[in-house]
């Protein structure tokens, strides 16, 4: 096993980002991209190891604010105070709730692909997040979120090659 | 006026008073069946055989008295299992439209006024709604009861607001019921609490029923006697001495049979009722077990459902009226029944409002205002209840394999569904409509056309309506489930799909042999496919071959890339049912059901992912705690990218193949992908596709299986554009996935071109599988005329 410094930190901001994302929503009600974009500046860092390169790249363009309806963004707000008072399976009937409002809304499907995960339920987790990806279009940042989410699943049920080309997809993304 | 003795309701406990005195009762009746002798000897003789009977009469009233209190204490009510549909969710922007929320409000029994001060009240003005919900608990928690303001602009919903309050973003309405379980005897119940009888209920029930039911012990003997002398005087019976009690018992443990014995029977039992039991207990019971009508097999029992069944209200909503006319229904609700004898109903309430004046329970201005209001009662048709026996089917189904019989129907459990009878009722006017068009159209034998209908969420699989025949409120046989039949052509796409996710070898542009030929089968027999023409098409591309539905060229690439892998499609999309590798199934010899071909044609339109069809999303205990959830689950059965090409390829069916036809319904920006199918001798016709928000599947045929006479896209396809359009459906905009390049193609040569080539079209390609060679005309011209995107259907 290549236990690399690299590969344990990007494992390492991985989970976290699974775990984390409940906290940072308490901070942000609900902009659901933001803990994605902190993640992936997390991860950014570790993966190009050095600072030059990453002083040369043009700088990162604002994070988009996903735009949701009223009625949509209502229900991904209460979600995620069910989420953060442990509601989980509460905040599952509402995220699924929303879907039937807006069930091309990539965010959502990336919603409940969390929080699968955080029930254990690694395989519809992953299945969840690929299919918010057909629907991301060009939002690089959710469909990072999507790949790397794909990444835990798989690794957590030992497909450590498939959780690795999840992760290259992850970064090729731009 | 004596009052009865003081009563407890005893669980195991006997009351020896009351024993003792109902069989005094019983002593006192067999006395006085009895001849007098007045020889001396013969007395002992009537002491014993009185003592006997005594003994004989006393274990029958200690039997009577088990049977009393083990039915009035042990289950007592089995409450049937109440069927929701979805709730109808309401937000700035959503395409609802004023006509669409009216008949939710209608469905929901919410009255129009022209100013809502009651819960379930709303009123009009143009384009603005004012709504006073009720509260209803959802599996996921409580809607409170809310006074709101809908605004609609151009058919669509604008603005929601709390009347004196802020703006809302989503409100959704409670769920409107659609069904019961009910246990096999047909008894349906919504059960009252005694403290939840409106008063006047209980004040007009007493004044006509049982003037003294609370000073009474179970029997009447005043009233007896008064209904003896009213009934001797009119010449038959006129009046009823029976008391509330009375009434419950003959209700509750005895048959239909009228004789002396059983009235015996029932005033033996009714004193042990009383005896042992509160009169509010009795009244509560008496309230849930009243038999107030039929609805064909079901019958209603109780003010709880009879409020529901005539008047599409909660009991503790109904007025004044409403409530006499429930009371007067009590006498007979065959003979006053409201639907089908008005004037007799109306004659018998206005009595009772006039009882309830001559009492003092209301003033006499009261009763005549009363006595002026209309009957009140819904229509039988579109009163959700009993209506949808198809898609009840299925949930009955689903349930089955979760719950026991027993429990369903005694529960008193609430299943949220995820029909939606808007969507319902268009696809059952649509079935029926178009039937007798077609036959009228054709010249076929009228009513001999039969009809199927299906229609799912396109993203999550939830089923939104079933038609399981023309007459879709009559249950019967349930098409939609359970006519398997062969499905032609609707199974070619699964062999396009099974061809393009080899994209090294195929792509939209392949060229197919299109000319006859002969297949050995394993017995050794040979199979000559035809096309549906006919004619031979020599070599055609591989997506006209699929818009255009030949034969020839789809059994040659089925052939190629094998049977086992088209297999293998089908069941990763969940077709479950074993079917035969014969090369005949890739021309459709695979029998299936509506719905099946439902679940298949979900997964195309859901990009590859495959979720299994739900009927049901919730179920919640009486108490309202939730109990199971069916959650909604994907998996990707499929690559995205073979997937998005072999639905451009569905949408070019429409566009300019044999699913043209649905221009006469949905214009060409619907950009509806589908597929028709027809089978031999024109037995079958179906057609099934998807919108960007529906998958809709149709049949068309006879139950007998002789030929229909109609093509998939003569018939199936009629039914299913007329259906679609009155749903209101968004366009299908497919979204391409990073996996699908599209690329310049000239169709002549099959070559690789750019935009300035005169006849280029742009066909999408997994990613390097274009063509790499150029076509000549490349370069050829700087082409102004070429900016125009081409698609390769256009």
């Amino acid at each position: 096993m290549k236990a690399t410094p690299l590969v344990i930190a990007a494992l390492g901001s991985l989970l976290m980002s699974a775990c984390v994302s409940t906290p940072s929503d308490r901070a942000a009600p609900v902009r659901k991209p933001e803990p994605v974009q902190q993640e992936e500046v997390k991860v950014r860092p570790a993966e190009e190891t050095g600072i030059q390169i990453r002083a040369y790249e043009p700088p990162e363009p604002p994070p988009l604010k996903p735009v949701h309806s009223r009625a949509v963004q209502s229900l991904m707000d209460q979600a995620a105070k069910q989420e953060r008072q442990g509601a989980l399976a509460a905040a599952v009937v509402t995220i699924e709730r929303g879907l039937r409002i807006e069930p091309r809304n990539a965010h959502l499907w990336n919603r409940l692909a969390h929080l699968r995960y955080a029930q254990g339920q690694r395989g519809l987790a992953a299945d969840l997040a690929a299919k918010s990806n057909t629907l991301a279009g060009r939002d690089i940042q959710l469909k990072r979120d999507n790949w790397l989410l794909i990444a835990d699943a798989r690794r957590s049920v030992g497909d450590i090659a498939g959780a690795r080309t999840a992760e290259r997809k992850a970064r090729m993304l731009h | 006026m004596a009052k009865a003795p003081v009563k407890k309701r005893r669980k195991s406990t006997r009351t020896p008073k009351g024993r003792k005195r109902s069989s005094r009762a019983v002593k006192r009746g067999g006395r006085g069946s009895r001849r007098k002798s007045t020889k001396g000897r013969w007395l002992l003789r009537f002491i014993a055989l009185g003592f006997l009977f005594s003994l004989v009469a006393g274990v029958y009233v200690l039997y009577l008295d088990h049977q009393v209190r083990t039915k009035f204490e042990g289950k007592r009510w089995a409450v049937p299992a109440r069927v929701y549909g979805r709730a109808l969710e309401l937000y700035p922007g959503a395409a609802v439209t004023p006509v669409q929320l009216t008949s939710e409000l209608k469905r929901l029994g919410y009255s129009k006024v022209s100013h809502p001060k009651q819960a379930a009240s709303w009123s009009r003005n143009g384009n603005r709604f004012l709504v006073r919900t009720r509260p209803f608990s959802f599996w996921d928690g409580k809607e409170p009861a809310r006074y709101l303001d809908f605004r609609f602009k151009a058919d669509q919903l604008s603005t929601i607001r709390k009347v004196g309050g802020g703006e809302l973003p989503l409100v959704r309405l409670e769920a409107p019921e659609i069904g019961s379980i009910y246990p096999a005897h047909n008894e349906d119940r919504v059960l009252v609490q005694r403290k939840d009888l409106p008063d006047l209920l209980v004040k007009a029930l007493l004044a006509v029923e049982d003037r003294d039911f609370y000073r009474h012990h179970g029997v009447n003997p005043k009233a007896i006697a008064r209904a003896v002398w009213v009934n001797m005087r009119a010449g038959g019976v006129v009046q009823g001495g029976s008391t509330l009690t009375q009434q419950l018992v003959k209700n509750f443990y005895l048959t239909r049979e009228r004789s002396l014995w059983r009235k015996l029977n029932e005033a033996v039992m009714a004193l042990l009722l009383d005896a042992y039991y509160e009169k509010d207990d009795i009244l509560g019971a008496y309230a849930n077990e009243i038999y107030l009508g039929q609805d064909g097999q079901r019958a209603i029992h109780g003010f709880g459902l009879a409020s529901h069944f005539y008047f599409n209200r909660h009991l503790k909503e109904l007025d004044l009226p409403k409530l006499a006319l429930l009371v007067a229904m009590v006498k007979g609700p065959s003979y006053y029944d409201p639907r089908r004898h008005p004037e007799r109903a109306l004659k018998r309430r206005n009595l009772v409002l006039q009882l309830l004046a001559d009492q003092g329970a209301i003033t006499a201005a009261r009763a005549k205002k009363a006595s002026a209001a209309s009957l009140g009662v819904t229509s039988m048709e579109g009163k959700g209840r009993g209506s949808y026996p198809a898609f009840m089917g299925l949930v009955r189904r689903q349930l089955h394999r979760d719950y026991r019989e027993e429990d369903l129907n005694s529960e008193g459990l609430r299943i949220f569904t995820t029909l939606d009878p808007w969507i319902q009722k268009h696809a059952e006017e649509a079935v029926a409509g178009s039937l007798k068009r077609l036959e009228n159209r054709h010249k076929l034998p009228a009513k001999k056309l039969e009809g199927a209908a299906v229609v799912l969420d396109s993203q999550n699989g939830e089923i939104l309506g079933v038609v399981g025949g023309r007459k879709s409120r009559y249950s019967g046989f349930n098409r939609a489930l359970d006519a398997v039949r062969p499905v032609g052509s609707l199974v070619k796409p699964a062999v396009y799909l099974a061809a393009l996710m080899d994209s090294q070898k195929y792509t939209l542009i392949s060229q197919l042999d299109d000319s006859r030929f002969t297949v050995r089968g394993g017995d050794g027999k040979g199979w000559s496919p035809r096309n549906y023409d006919r004619q031979s098409h020599g070599e055609v591309p591989l997506h006209q071959a699929l818009a255009h539905s030949y034969n020839l060229s789809t059994v040659r690439l089925g052939l190629d890339i094998g049977l086992g892998e088209v297999l293998d499609v089908l069941a990763e999309l969940g077709i479950s049912r074993p079917i035969d590798p014969v090369p005949a199934l890739l021309l459709g010899a695979v029998s299936l059901s509506p719905l099946e071909v439902a679940q298949l044609y979900q997964s195309f339109a859901a990009g590859g992912f495959h979720s299994p069809l739900r009927a049901i999303r919730e179920v919640q205990a009486a108490d309202g705690q939730p109990l199971q959830r069916y959650p909604l689950t994907v998996h990707q059965a499929v690559p995205e990218g073979p997937v998005y090409l072999l639905n451009r390829n569905l949408q070019e069916v429409v566009r300019s193949g044999t699913g043209k036809g649905l221009s006469a319904y949905l214009p060409q920006r619907f950009n509806i992908a589908g597929k028709t199918g027809t089978t031999d001798k024109l037995r079958d016709s179906w057609f099934a596709g998807f919108s960007g928000d529906r998958v809709a599947v149709v049949w068309v045929g006879r139950d007998d299986n002789k030929p229909a006479g109609l093509t998939g896209s003569s018939g199936a396809l009629q039914v299913w554009g007329d259906m679609m359009r009155r749903m209101n459906p968004q366009p299908l905009e497919l979204i391409r996935p990073e996996s699908v390049e599209l690329v310049w193609i000239d169709p002549q040569s099959g070559l690789r071109a750019d935009e300035g080539c005169s006849e280029a079209r742009q066909y999408p390609f997994i990613v390097g599988s274009a063509p790499v060679a150029t076509s000549s005309c490349v370069g050829e011209s700087g082409g102004s005329l070429g900016r125009i995107f081409r698609s390769f259907f256009e």
